[in-house]
């Protein structure tokens, strides 16, 4: 019923760049809107501050572990139902303010092992919960089984619910440590949203994958790092159909070649844009989906089929909010069929997200 | 550091004691002495990959399975080594280091009794193979642990002798039972033992260090002097030596020494917390209370964890008159170990001078039930309190 959506995806990108005059992505402030959203898809209930921890012994090689063992850490708490974690990502962007609890910690590397102290506290610095850890390191799995332990036993400290499946499959993404290194680095990198960043952000997950083919976290790396790349020259009015069509590439690859995991989500060969939509499944990347929909609804559009272009817009941006060029075109799909009120709505959510819009947008 | 040296034992031993090959063609056994070359090297990515190009080239190779589970092992990838032990039992029913390995495996899993069954059916097959004899033991000494029953303490104490009798130049196995007789309070098995391994390797600093510690036990402080000068001939840098060399000179109030040595630790190892505590611990016998603090501040920047030394800066804190720091530091103390009776009782006694009854009481009467028989002075103090109807204990 659908074609596929690279075959047609250069042509209607092109069009798309030439018709739209759009506003510069520094308009936009990225990092905030990935910080919200991330947020925004965490469960309600008690929120708990990650800090950078300290690289105690101070080896230059150890760096990344302030930020990748932080991260590590937040991503098992994060499978939490009842638990919001405000980490890296939420604290750059200033939204990391209100919790009521915080960790912070420490780690050494001496004699081939690595120890970690970890101290949960309250709003007031008082100790709730001390833990310590170590283990050989590095390329020992033990860095994941050991971090996996002290995130339950802080679950457990500030009394919230455990998911041993979601646990478990952070756990067993990779055993290699090199792998995870080369992930965290990239990871820390797309967090900064900058196009600037991204090729060496690409990199690092190209990193990732190398160390360990089989593990789904160099794959996942890169379909995002190039998602969010596209995004980002999308609204910069730079050529980006090339960028989601390399994402899928990535994408098809990942299905290919990730060890099976069953504690993983099934490894879907492509995306469908008409699929129903599973907004927290790392696997069916949102962006390649959202992009895919937002193609479609511009081959409607150029039809003059305004209520499905608009109906696919508003799907896609259901799953790409960020998207500040897909609210400005729902706007005039809207204005097509009549309807000003809807449009003005969506011209607004555009101009909240990129406000050069105002300037250039018309 | 010794479970990852006894790894490397154990692999090296494996390697040559290991079944002979089923007729695997030159190049797989190629790859596979490649692999054991990089295993040896500690490059176990180059391991990996020349042992499974070796099963590649050769399937039904036996050595070239439990050489790959073995890297899996090494690397604490479990799950992964599980499958090739037991792939290298498949093809040969009577390979008893596969057994043992497996055994070993299951055991680092926490699989106590299944770690215990499957070493045992090795031996059944071949009962010679010392490794086997040394991971059951090891078995036995978890199931001593979790099953906090001491009669398996013989029944791995007679596995290593026999693994010591089979090869009686096994280093690690004669540092085990040493350990074992240590542990039980026979310090001469202890001395035999640690004498037999240092025998066999003379250079190795952590069993002199080892030796010493037995010889301080039994209260022989001057062949400990002697076993951790020795340990410090061999190597001058070692920050344990040291350290314990300060220990021994502490036990005998040659603070000056003592002094020496801990300030030798501290510089050769920055990062070891127990070399700032001591440092701290002999400042504060001799007064040296700003000095001690700094010493006790350092040790707890490293280990946050280390109570001993937060008790002590407390200590610290209250001959300086800082009373609200020594509060604090004890009831951080109390967070992370709330069972520690020196603070129990400390804290309870400066939460009675600020006339904070309730706290008080609390802490004195969790003092009391975690004493036992230790601190007579301060559980009759307590009791006293308790008899004039101070305060209250729950029964």
């Amino acid at each position: 019923m659908q074609r596929p959506f690279i075959s047609g995806l250069i042509v209607i990108a092109l069009l798309f760049v030439s018709t739209v005059t759009l506003a510069q992505a520094v308009c936009i402030d990225w990092k905030k809107l990935a910080a919200i959203r991330d947020i925004e898809h965490q469960p309600a209930g008690k929120t708990i501050f990650i800090a950078k921890l300290t690289n105690q012994t101070g080896i230059p090689e150890d760096d990344w572990l302030e930020q990748g063992l932080r991260e590590l850490l937040a991503d098992y708490l994060k499978t939490s139902a009842n638990l919001r974690i405000l980490s890296g990502l939420a604290e750059e962007a200033g939204l990391a303010e209100k919790y009521q609890y915080s960790v912070s910690g420490l780690f050494q590397h001496a004699a081939g092992f690595l120890r970690v102290f970890l101290e949960v506290n309250d709003p007031q610095g008082n100790l709730q919960k001390q833990v310590s850890f170590a283990f050989p390191y590095p390329n020992h799995k033990a860095f994941f089984e050991k971090t996996e332990e002290a995130a339950r036993e802080i679950q457990t400290a500030v009394g919230v619910s455990r998911n041993t499946e979601a646990s478990a499959a952070i756990r067993e993404a990779t055993s290699a440590t090199k792998c995870y290194e080369n992930y965290a680095k990239g990871r820390a990198l797309l967090e900064r949203y900058e196009l600037a960043t991204m090729n060496q952000t690409i990199k690092y997950f190209e990193g990732a994958k190398k160390e360990d083919y089989r593990s789904i976290l160099g794959y996942q790396g890169l379909v995002s790092a190039k998602t969010w790349k596209g995004l980002m020259q999308k609204q910069e009015r730079q050529p980006f159909a090339a960028t989601f069509q390399d994402a899928e590439q990535g994408l098809q690859e990942m299905a290919k070649l990730v060890k099976p995991a069953p504690l993983l989500p099934e490894i879907r060969k492509k995306p469908k844009p008409t699929d129903k939509v599973e907004l927290l499944v790392p696997l069916s990347d949102r962006i390649l989906q959202g992009h895919a929909l937002f193609l479609q609804s511009l081959t409607a559009a150029q039809k003059k089929e305004w209520a499905n272009a608009a109906r696919m817009m508003e799907q896609s941006l259901a799953l790409v909010p960020e998207d500040a060029i897909g609210w400005w075109h729902l706007a005039s799909m809207k204005e097509q069929l009549g309807k000003t009120s809807e449009a003005n709505k969506a011209r607004t959510k555009a101009l909240e997200i990129n406000p050069c819009l105002a300037k250039e947008g018309t | 550091m010794k479970r990852i040296a006894s790894i490397i034992l154990l692999f090296v031993v494996v390697v040559s004691c290991g079944k002979k090959l089923q007729n695997p063609s030159n190049r797989a056994v190629t790859h596979n002495n490649q692999g054991i070359v990089a295993m040896n090297e500690s490059d176990l990515d180059r391991a990996e990959f020349e042992f499974k190009t070796s099963i590649e080239l050769d399937p039904h190779y036996i050595e070239a399975y439990n050489n790959l589970g073995i890297v899996y092992k090494t690397r604490g990838q479990l799950d992964r080594a599980i499958p090739q032990f037991e792939r290298a039992i498949a093809l040969d029913k009577n390979y008893t280091a596969a057994y043992s390995h497996l055994g070993a495996t299951y055991l680092a899993q926490g699989k106590v009794d299944q770690a215990i069954e499957i070493i045992k059916r090795g031996l059944k097959k071949d009962s010679t193979l010392p490794d086997a004899h040394y991971n059951l033991g090891m078995a036995y000494l978890e199931k001593t642990k979790r099953d906090k029953d001491k009669s398996y303490i013989p029944v791995a104490e007679a596995s290593f002798k026999k693994a010591s009798s089979l090869n009686p130049n096994l280093v690690y196995v004669h540092a085990k039972l040493a350990e074992i007789y240590e542990e039980l309070g026979d310090y001469e098995h202890a001395v035999i033992r640690y004498r037999l391994a240092i025998g066999d390797a003379p250079t190795a600093v952590n069993l002199w260090i080892s030796l010493g510690d037995v010889y301080l036990k039994k209260s022989d402080t001057a062949k400990a002097q002697n076993a951790y000068q020795k340990a410090l001939e061999i190597n001058s840098d070692s920050a344990d030596a040291h350290r314990k060399l300060g220990e021994v000179y502490l036990s005998e109030k040659r603070f000056d020494d003592a002094l020496v040595e801990f300030q030798s630790t501290t510089i050769l190892a920055p990062e070891d917390e127990l070399s700032w505590f001591r440092m701290g611990s002999l400042e504060l016998a001799q007064g040296h209370l700003d000095e001690a603090k700094d010493a006790f501040v350092k040790a707890k920047e490293l280990n946050p964890s280390f109570v001993e030394a937060l008790y002590n800066l407390g200590l610290v804190y209250l001959k300086q008159d800082e009373r609200d720091l020594a509060q604090a530091e004890w009831e951080r103390v109390l967070k992370i170990k709330s069972s520690h009776p020196q603070t129990l009782y400390n804290l309870a006694t400066l939460y009675q001078l600020e006339n904070q009854r309730e706290k008080s009481a609390e802490l004195y009467c969790r003092f009391l039930s975690v004493a036992k028989q230790d601190f007579p002075t301060e559980r009759a103090a307590v009791q006293g309190m308790i008899s004039q109807g101070t305060i209250t204990c729950p029964d």
